[in-house]
């Protein structure tokens, strides 16, 4: 699996490279442009550019994700990559954890060369206490933001497979494909939400402490068990299920 | 087991064509076949199914006395008849993919074929030609000490002179162990390397049997007979 991720990063390190770039020098000439003026024009400037960084950076990650695995199971590198003795799981995986780091490196850039900035304006000290105060919040949205990730890319992974298997060379396939994903993303949303009716149980996660200086609180997060183990198992089914399709069903 | 590849009763259908239309095949090892059709007559469908990237609709197909899967993929050496390396490669990077994944390859070999080949390691793969790259990858898949080849198509859409290079690069690495399967329908150039041939046509095998037995019977060449068999039907 590792092998697979060093070639596929070798392929696209340049990318990846000038993504990050570009997120640096957004940010930078937001920095510029916001340096030397008034505090409540800087901030409706920064924390805007922030936000749409944060979210740009999730669809390209998710996009990227999704061209790696559509390269080899419609073009004619597939006959290179699904010819080696591999397993299903170990070409899946390599490709949901290679999407995953990029992912997270994108994210990373993106909050935290906006802290930087943030925390260069005027009245800074307001706006980080702000952020200490909903830390919490702001784990809990993190985490939901990496889970969401790595769902949405597997069941897009799922999708495809699926129709590639079912279809093959129709030029119907990744249109189908689309299809199949939105109507398991609504039948999975169905699922979850009716089990966390019927089993509203939930167990609250304690993190560490928060260091002083935060305001000395702890993180928490509040998890419904039905619906998480409702989710981990659906994620293992549809990564499982994706593997077995591509080694198993899908003609080239 | 001397038996290497063995297709019984093999069957693929795509929605409304039939590709495969009951084949029966046996390789034994050391021997090279000849599968010989026009386009279109199911050649690349067979080797599809044997390289495990095409599921068959019905019969079996056993290779090494295994189900084309994980296995077979690491004694099998692949040639498909299109361009499948990655565009950002340099020939060094796919000779170091061939060596990450398959255990039987050999740099030594591939340096020699490479060099045989008159190809530059640091070349990227887009400067590369369509004689060229059909000469790298079938370095790269001879370079492996496979039990099973399977060339699709190696001679196909390369000028003359590519094409004894390639046929010499071929009979160079062959040995009495070496078991091939070779499609092509530019039979004349290619059958004196074949031991066996199956004449393929619309998914049936029309004709097969030893390549030399079948000269001497009927007082011609493979070739001759390739022209005459498609004339006909």
């Amino acid at each position: 699996m590792f092998k697979l991720m060093k070639y596929e990063i070798k392929g696209r390190y340049k990318t990846t490279l000038g993504i990050c770039l570009g997120i640096l020098l957004v940010n930078a000439y937001v920095f510029i442009k916001t340096y030397s003026l008034p505090a409540d024009q800087a901030y409706t400037a920064v924390i805007p550019v922030a936000f749409i960084l944060i979210i740009s950076s999730f669809v390209l990650s998710l996009i990227r994700g999704e061209k790696m695995y559509q390269r080899d199971l419609y073009g004619d590198t597939g006959y290179l990559m699904f010819t080696i003795p591999q397993k299903g799981v170990s070409i899946i995986g390599s490709k949901v954890l290679l999407s995953f780091i990029e992912f997270i490196l994108f994210e990373a850039l993106s909050v935290l060369s906006s802290l930087i900035i943030i925390s260069r304006l005027p009245e800074s000290e307001l706006v980080m206490n702000l952020f200490n105060k909903y830390l919490a919040l702001a784990t809990k949205l993190t985490f939901s933001f990496m889970s969401v990730y790595l769902f949405a890319l597997v069941l897009i992974f799922f999708s495809h497979s699926i129709s590639k298997a079912a279809l093959n060379k129709n030029k119907y396939s990744k249109p189908a494909s689309a299809l199949v994903f939105i109507l398991l993303a609504y039948t999975i949303q169905k699922a979850y939400d009716f089990i966390a009716l019927k089993m509203p149980y939930t167990i609250n996660i304690v993190g560490a402490p928060v260091d002083q200086n935060f305001g000395n609180f702890s993180i928490s997060i509040d998890l419904n068990i039905a619906c998480t183990i409702f989710m981990v198992l659906i994620f293992i089914g549809i990564f499982m299920g994706a593997s077995y399709l591509l080694e198993k069903k899908v003609d080239l | 087991m001397d038996t290497i590849l063995k297709a019984t009763d093999l069957r693929k259908n795509y929605l409304k064509k039939r590709a495969l239309n009951g084949v029966n095949i046996e390789l034994k090892k050391g021997k090279i076949l000849g599968l010989l059709g026009p386009n279109g007559s199911g050649k690349t469908t067979f080797i599809k199914i044997a390289a495990g990237i095409l599921r068959s609709t019905s019969g079996e197909l056993l290779i090494d006395g295994q189900a084309p899967g994980v296995y077979t993929k690491s004694i099998v050496s692949y040639l498909p008849d299109v361009n499948y390396l990655f565009k950002w490669m340099r020939i060094k990077d796919a000779v170091d993919f061939f060596n990450d994944f398959y255990s039987d390859f050999s740099v030594e070999k591939s340096k020699s074929l490479l060099e045989f080949m008159k190809l530059n390691e640091d070349d990227k793969i887009t400067s590369l030609s369509k004689g060229m790259l059909e000469k790298l990858n079938l370095a790269l898949v001879l370079s492996r000490e496979a039990k099973l080849y399977i060339f699709d198509e190696p001679l196909g859409g390369v000028d003359p002179a590519t094409r004894d290079i390639i046929i010499d690069a071929i009979i160079k690495n062959c040995n009495e162990d070496t078991s091939m399967i070779i499609t092509t329908h530019l039979v004349r150039d290619i059958e004196r390397l074949f031991d066996d041939v199956a004449f393929i046509f619309d998914g049936e095998i029309i004709i097969k049997g030893d390549a030399e037995e079948l000269r001497t019977k009927s007082g011609k060449s493979i070739d001759e007979l390739f022209r005459e068999a498609y004339q006909n039907v």
